[in-house]
């Protein structure tokens, strides 16, 4: 192949082709992502919106 | 070595940003960690995967 | 193995390397006043008067936002172009006239800012990155940005002639992903910065040379940010091309899908710009239904970001496959960490991940209210501009100098120190700014401690969240200084080789996969301008309708006449003390 990769470092030991590639790690890791939004749009929730108090109104 | 050295410099970086948000997270559940409680942590956690990677069988080293 | 880029384009990479040596310069600056911020307004060292600090935070924010991302995206951007078109522009003359416009333009801008610093010269502009009116700066710093913003046209122009003259000489041929991607930029910076060329001809230039007497600042706050957040994935964008096609190959794999790269480029076009009321949601005299159309569009922003999540990921994770990574998660572990531009490129993405659910809170209307104006905002910033962006464009120029240069890297264990550092400075850093904006902390204040009133801290203490942005402020210096430390030794490097050569392997999935109708360009400007004026005529005429083209009689608040004491004392008299 022409376009083989020559990085030093990062260069492929063997090639996979787009029939043989199954991108499962990217699924987990995306999931793992979606979940750890999930949880950070509850605690924004219960901070923002649960745990705030109405603004106080001043009179100086 | 059970990580290579970059990889063990990567892990200890994520390590102090976990820490770091962690605390945060924890403060909101009313468990307040403070500024050397937190730093003594980190430092036993890094501590103990700084131990665990150097002193195993060197059988899966890069 | 000498094929390189300077090897291949010897004249490219001379104007390449020049664009980059200005960048790298407005880095150190802006960098060196980002320290002093964060020492400033934690009350842990002020070197300055606190006045000075509109000085300094104006230098940050263009130096930073303006000068060093643009000049970085130009490099980039004649980069990726004569390589993928594997040639040079149709006229160099014309590439070094842009190029001189922008530093003109620069030249000028950064003139009437740093001018600040002294009284013995007239001139100032500490109106912030945003020059909102009624701040009034002095007309060289508008004229400077004019020029800069015509030169970056130019630049643009002079893409799309490359591009054309090599559709002549390749007829039928699909357009070579990079160039793609800087000519869809292009395209939404092309429609994007009318916005503010006219903000600054037709008002504020024109009233700051004392033409006209006032101003309508909701019109220009609004042409402003029609631009201003077009103007953020001008700073992405650049990033996004090196994940999709350097990412790739530093991991050791492929792309996995060109045509998923197109279509991404392409929903930026369309939807970059029919957003800017999002910054607005607190402004006065705009309807609430136009900024619940803004913020509409905006959630559909997100798709764009979240395709590209998916095939960078992808792409990396075949990398590690095939350099022998196994199972759902261990394949991380296979991945080349070794290589900086790897590693700080993979962080940076990671940051703007977690940043860009910060950026759902800024979009959401309701929760904007609580976090407006405060410290949460810089907050946001740093992670995705100040990381995404900023870290992305130091590791990539750690693969990119050498093949510009033709130098090995110097100190490849130093940068992989240098983008850890960052990462965990950025982190500890803004985590105090999201705290300290939760609980009310204001930006762009250089004295945010106020008299008989204590802030309510949710966990920890003011001090601590004060010394938390100081450090990681401090960490962030650091390693900016150990960046551009290791520039100049790579450029001093001449007796070595690059590791590496100037290939890109080829996409998993490549263009014959993707349908035509995606380079049809002149269809997406057509749809972008339907969009565009869907979502600006009507608020732009209610506003005109309502305040006058000119303004209700709002005379100007110059910052660069009167000295800050009398200001001062105009205010407090105003408003009756
Ligand atoms: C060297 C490390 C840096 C430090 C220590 C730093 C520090 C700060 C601080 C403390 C502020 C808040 C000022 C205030 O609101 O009172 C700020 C604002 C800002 N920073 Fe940085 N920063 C750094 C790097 C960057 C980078 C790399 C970028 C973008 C590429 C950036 C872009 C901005 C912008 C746009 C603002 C808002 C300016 C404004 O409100 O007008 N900063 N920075
Ligand atoms: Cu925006």
């Amino acid at each position: 192949m022409s376009d083989r990769n020559t990085h030093e470092l990062s260069a492929p030991d063997q090639t996979i082709d787009h029939d043989e590639y199954d991108p499962v790690g990217t699924l987990a890791l995306i999931l793992l992502y979606f979940l750890v939004l999930v949880l950070m749009w509850l605690f924004t929730y219960f901070i923002e919106f649960l745990g705030n108090d109405p603004t106080p109104v001043i009179i100086v | 070595m059970r990580l290579s050295w970059p990889q063990l410099l990567i892990v200890i970086a994520l390590l102090i940003v976990i820490l770091v948000e962690l605390r945060t997270v924890l403060a909101f559940f009313e468990i307040h960690l403070s500024v050397t409680a937190t730093a003594v942590l980190a430092v036993v956690v890094i501590g103990a995967l700084v131990l665990w990677t150097v002193l195993s069988s060197a059988d899966r080293s890069e | 193995m000498s094929n390189t880029f300077v090897d291949a384009y010897p004249k490219q990479a001379r104007i390449i390397r020049q664009a980059f040596l200005t960048s790298f310069i407005a880095l150190a600056i802006g960098a060196f006043f980002g320290l002093i911020q964060a020492l400033h307004r934690t009350n842990i060292l002020r070197a300055i008067e606190s006045p000075t600090y509109y000085t300094v935070l104006t230098g940050h924010g263009v130096f930073l936002v303006i000068t060093f991302t643009i000049f970085f995206l130009v490099g980039v951007y004649q980069w990726a172009v004569t390589e993928s078109l594997e040639r040079g522009p149709v006229d160099m003359r014309f590439t070094w006239g842009w190029y001189g416009l922008m530093l003109t333009g620069t030249m000028l801008a950064a003139f009437a800012i740093l001018a600040g610093f002294t009284d013995a010269i007239d001139v100032s502009a500490d109106v912030l990155f945003t020059f909102y009116a009624p701040l009034q700066g002095h007309p060289i710093f508008y004229i400077g940005l004019v020029v800069f913003v015509v030169g970056t046209w130019l630049a643009g122009a002079d893409w799309f002639r490359t591009w054309l003259a090599w559709k002549g000489e390749n007829p039928g041929k699909r357009i070579p992903l990079p160039t793609f991607m800087v000519l869809t930029t292009m395209i939404m910076w092309y429609i994007s910065s009318i916005g503010v060329a006219v903000a600054i001809l037709a008002f504020i230039l024109p009233w700051s040379i004392g033409i006209v007497e006032s101003i309508n600042p909701t019109l220009t706050r609004t042409l402003f940010w029609y631009f201003g957040h077009p103007v953020v994935y001008f700073w992405l964008l650049p990033a996004y091309l090196m994940w999709y096609i350097l990412l790739p190959k530093l991991s050791g794999g492929r792309l996995f899908s060109d045509p998923l790269a197109r279509v991404v480029f392409i929903l930026f076009i369309l939807l970059s710009t029919p957003v800017g009321i999002h910054h607005q949601y607190l402004d006065p005299g705009i309807a609430e239904g136009f900024k619940y159309i803004a913020m509409t569009n905006t959630m559909f922003l997100l798709l764009p970001s979240l395709l590209t999540a998916f095939t960078v990921v992808a792409s990396m994770e075949h990398g590690a496959r095939q350099r022998g990574g196994k199972g759902y998660f261990g394949w991380l572990k296979a991945l080349p960490w070794r290589e900086p531009a790897f590693t700080g490129m993979a962080l940076a993405g990671m940051v703007f991940a977690f940043g860009g659910f910060t950026g759902i809170v800024n979009a959401g209307m309701n929760i904007n209210y609580l976090v407006h104006n405060s410290l949460w905002v810089p907050g946001h910033i740093h992670t995705q501009v100040g990381t995404a962006v900023a870290l992305t464009f130091m590791a990539g120029s750690y693969w990119l100098i050498p093949q510009l240069t033709g130098n090995r890297l110097v100190g490849r264990g130093i940068a992989l120190f240098q983008v850890v550092l960052w990462f965990v400075g950025i982190v500890i850093m803004t985590n105090a700014m999201y705290r300290g904006g939760l609980i009310g902390m204001p930006r762009r204040t250089a004295e945010p401690e106020y008299e008989g009133f204590n802030y309510e801290v949710a966990a920890g203490s003011v001090g601590e969240l004060n010394a938390q942005v100081a450090l990681g402020g401090t960490l962030l210096f650091v390693s900016t200084m150990i960046f551009l430390a290791l520039m100049i030794l790579t450029l001093f490097n001449g007796e070595s080789e690059p590791i590496d050569n100037r290939t890109i392997p080829a996409p998993l999935s490549g263009p014959e996969d993707s349908p035509p109708v995606l380079d049809n360009l002149k269809l997406w400007v057509a749809i972008a301008a339907v969009l565009v004026v869907l979502a600006y005529v009507i608020p732009l005429a209610s506003i005109v309708s309502r305040g006058g083209l000119f303004g209700p009689d709002i005379g100007p608040f110059p910052v660069f006449v009167e000295p800050v004491s009398l200001l001062i004392e105009t205010v407090l008299v105003s408003i009756g003390w």
